[in-house]
């Protein structure tokens, strides 16, 4: 289970490179053709509608990490003052909902793929981009996000059942801001300039 | 009716620690399936592909991308002790500049964690050494690391204009001259304690005009960045999103200049920007359906009417809303406090004839506040996390002089609009 669940944490982490790089090189062509235009009054047109996309793409295959990581936002009000056993029934309540958000909203997300594909819908603008490619790939994002969530939920389910809340927590739990800290703290210290 | 059930959902699946983001799209579709003969759920998957695809909200990406870079490069260490060396005269020294690293560095940062958890790192050393008292010291710099929200670029004050349909350049000019307030009322603050009792401040460290100006050229950066990123948007030159662009290429350059720049630099810079701006993504989208959801059912109209009815003078309802937010700020996170009240708050305000830009500083700085007040502040946790010796308390405490500021400056901005209003003229 370990190790299933380590591999894809190690894909997601890919994904969150690669969904980050994609972002920075939207940046890059935008500040480009944002100096193309003012200084040369020349545009090579498309760089907003591309980035556009890559806003969507990034943020569907970001979600998976995010949530490995645990950095989606829950208010811990009630839970940080539950005992252990107590705690990973609301995680698994939490991931259920979760859950059945991506499912619904990947369900209706298709039938916006289908569409794209079925009406050779293509956007309104110079490059008419055909818009299932970049849909398509949005959609996959939500299908492994939805997956994520789902083998999270089963390894809180499996640890909650043979009593180990510990490992269950570290699967599922709500961050402690301490390690949030101990990550930008070491960081602060690697990466100052000397005094 | 609709709004006691809205809000009975919505604590009950905040309180079981359900991800916010599931919790607004599960309120709107049940509010959906209740209040609606019309199956909204339907157009689910077109409304979130048209906002993922939003050019204005690459804008948050891109400035959490341009905050990591320069959290990454180590500016944060070069200006603060470059800022020491200029404001080391003022009494409280270096508790001068904590507040102007704060208000610099996080000027151009998107994580609030980020930027007080990298300062209290470079600063509290400096500060034990010289012998200040830490509760001071600690709050100084959680109350500092606050401004950044205010001050633009401001990745919150970009989710309030996505929220209202408000102008962001115009949100940005806005924050300028308020941020600069209050940065100085925390500095006076700081002076007038340490004043009165001058064991609050440390030892004098005596610095040369020489070693000052030598400093400058640490201070650049920050400034070239704010220049690029805001100078670019009031020249009329790029959009919010484009300025950010820049804004990373600009930071980028930085990098490569201070030889921070490697493959390990690039991937922790992708992945803390993924983290941070996922998790405001998944939010975002889902507050972005919850309203439309709203709209359609036409809350907005009825919570107008029911405020008209209640008869209460504009004021009196704008103080409601104020004590509302300093009460919520106590138990709940701000970024999910800021989607759960904006899309509601904002439009009974404008109705009852407040300006929507104004009204966003001023949830700007209940929102500073809400970062250092017990239970919830997460900034003194976070300086607290650093400090990892004393007590929570101390920070809380250290902290206190500032939350009255931030109160201080409400009440000006109340009486005087022009605070905030003032410059927003000149900008279409």
């Amino acid at each position: 289970m370990t190790s299933f669940i380590k591999k894809i944490e190690k894909i997601s982490q890919v994904a969150t490179w690669c969904s980050g790089l994609l972002l920075f090189l939207a940046a890059i062509m935008i500040a480009f053709e944002v100096i193309m235009r003012k200084a040369f009054a020349y545009s090579i047109g498309g760089a907003d509608e591309l980035s556009s996309y890559a806003l969507a793409i990034s943020c569907t295959w970001g979600f998976s990490y995010t949530l490995l990581r645990k950095s989606h936002i829950r208010i811990d009000i009630l839970y940080s003052r539950l005992p252990r056993a107590g705690r990973s029934f609301l995680d698994i309540g939490a991931h259920l909902l979760l859950g059945i958000y991506i499912v619904t909203l990947s369900y209706y997300a298709f039938f916006v793929v289908k569409t794209s594909i079925i009406k050779h819908s293509a956007a309104n603008t110079p490059l008419a981009t055909p818009l299932w490619i970049p849909q398509g790939i949005w959609f996959t994002g939500l299908l492994w996000f939805g997956f994520t969530i789902f083998i999270v939920l089963a390894g809180t389910i499996y640890h909650r059942l043979n009593n180990e809340h510990d490992e269950a927590n570290r699967l599922s739990g709500i961050s402690t801001l301490d390690d949030e800290i101990k990550e930008t703290a070491d960081l602060g210290n690697k990466t100052g300039a000397d005094t | 009716m609709i709004i006691t059930v809205t809000l009975l959902i919505l604590l009950v699946l905040l309180v079981l620690s359900v991800p916010v983001a599931a919790v607004l799209i599960v309120l709107g579709l049940s509010i959906g399936e209740i209040f609606s003969d019309f199956p909204l759920y339907r157009v689910m998957g077109e409304i979130t592909w048209s906002a993922s695809t939003d050019f204005l909200l690459l804008s948050i990406p891109l400035f959490v991308m341009l905050g990591e870079i320069l959290l990454r490069a180590g500016i944060a260490k070069r200006t603060y002790s470059a800022l020491n060396k200029w404001l080391s005269w003022l009494p409280g020294g270096l508790l001068q500049a904590n507040v102007g690293t704060s208000a610099l560095f996080a000027a151009t940062s998107g994580s609030s964690v980020a930027t007080a958890a990298t300062i209290t790192t470079v600063a509290l050393p400096q500060g034990r050494r010289y012998n200040y008292s830490e509760k001071l010291f600690a709050g100084s710099i959680a109350a500092g690391g606050t401004l950044g929200i205010l001050i633009p670029p401001s990745i919150n004050l970009i989710i309030y204009g996505f929220l209202t349909n408000t102008s962001i350049p115009r949100l940005f000019l806005a924050g300028i001259a308020p941020g600069i307030v209050l940065a100085i009322l925390f500095m006076l603050c700081i002076a007038g304690a340490c004043l009165i009792n001058p064991k609050l401040s440390g030892d004098k460290q005596s610095t040369t005009w020489q070693e000052r100006f030598d400093g400058l050229k640490d201070l650049l950066p920050v400034f070239v960045i704010f220049f690029v990123v805001i100078g670019s948007i009031y020249a009329g030159l790029a959009t919010p999103t484009e300025s950010a662009a820049l804004g990373v290429l600009a930071s980028l350059g930085l990098a490569f200049y201070y030889k921070s720049v490697s493959i390990s630099f690039f991937k922790q810079v992708f992945e803390g920007t993924m983290r941070t701006s996922s998790m405001i993504m998944l939010i975002l989208v889902s507050a972005n359906f919850l309203n439309f959801i709203l709209d359609s059912i036409g809350l907005a109209e009825m919570l107008n009417s029911f405020v008209m009815n209640l008869g209460t003078s504009p004021l009196n309802t704008l103080l409601v809303v104020i004590a509302l937010y300093v009460v919520l700020g106590f138990f709940i996170e701000t970024l999910s406090l800021m989607v759960i009240t904006v899309p509601i708050v904002a439009p009974i305000l404008v109705n009852l004839g407040y300006d929507a830009i104004w009204f966003g500083i001023l949830l700007i700085l209940l929102i500073e506040m809400a970062l250092i007040t017990p239970p919830v502040g997460l900034n003194l946790y976070v300086v607290q996390g650093v400090r990892r010796s004393g007590s929570i308390s101390d920070v809380m405490i250290g902290a206190a002089p500032f939350v009255f500021m931030i109160a201080i400056m409400i009440v000006l901005m109340i009486i005087f609009p022009e605070i905030a209003l003032y410059f927003t003229q000149f900008v279409s």
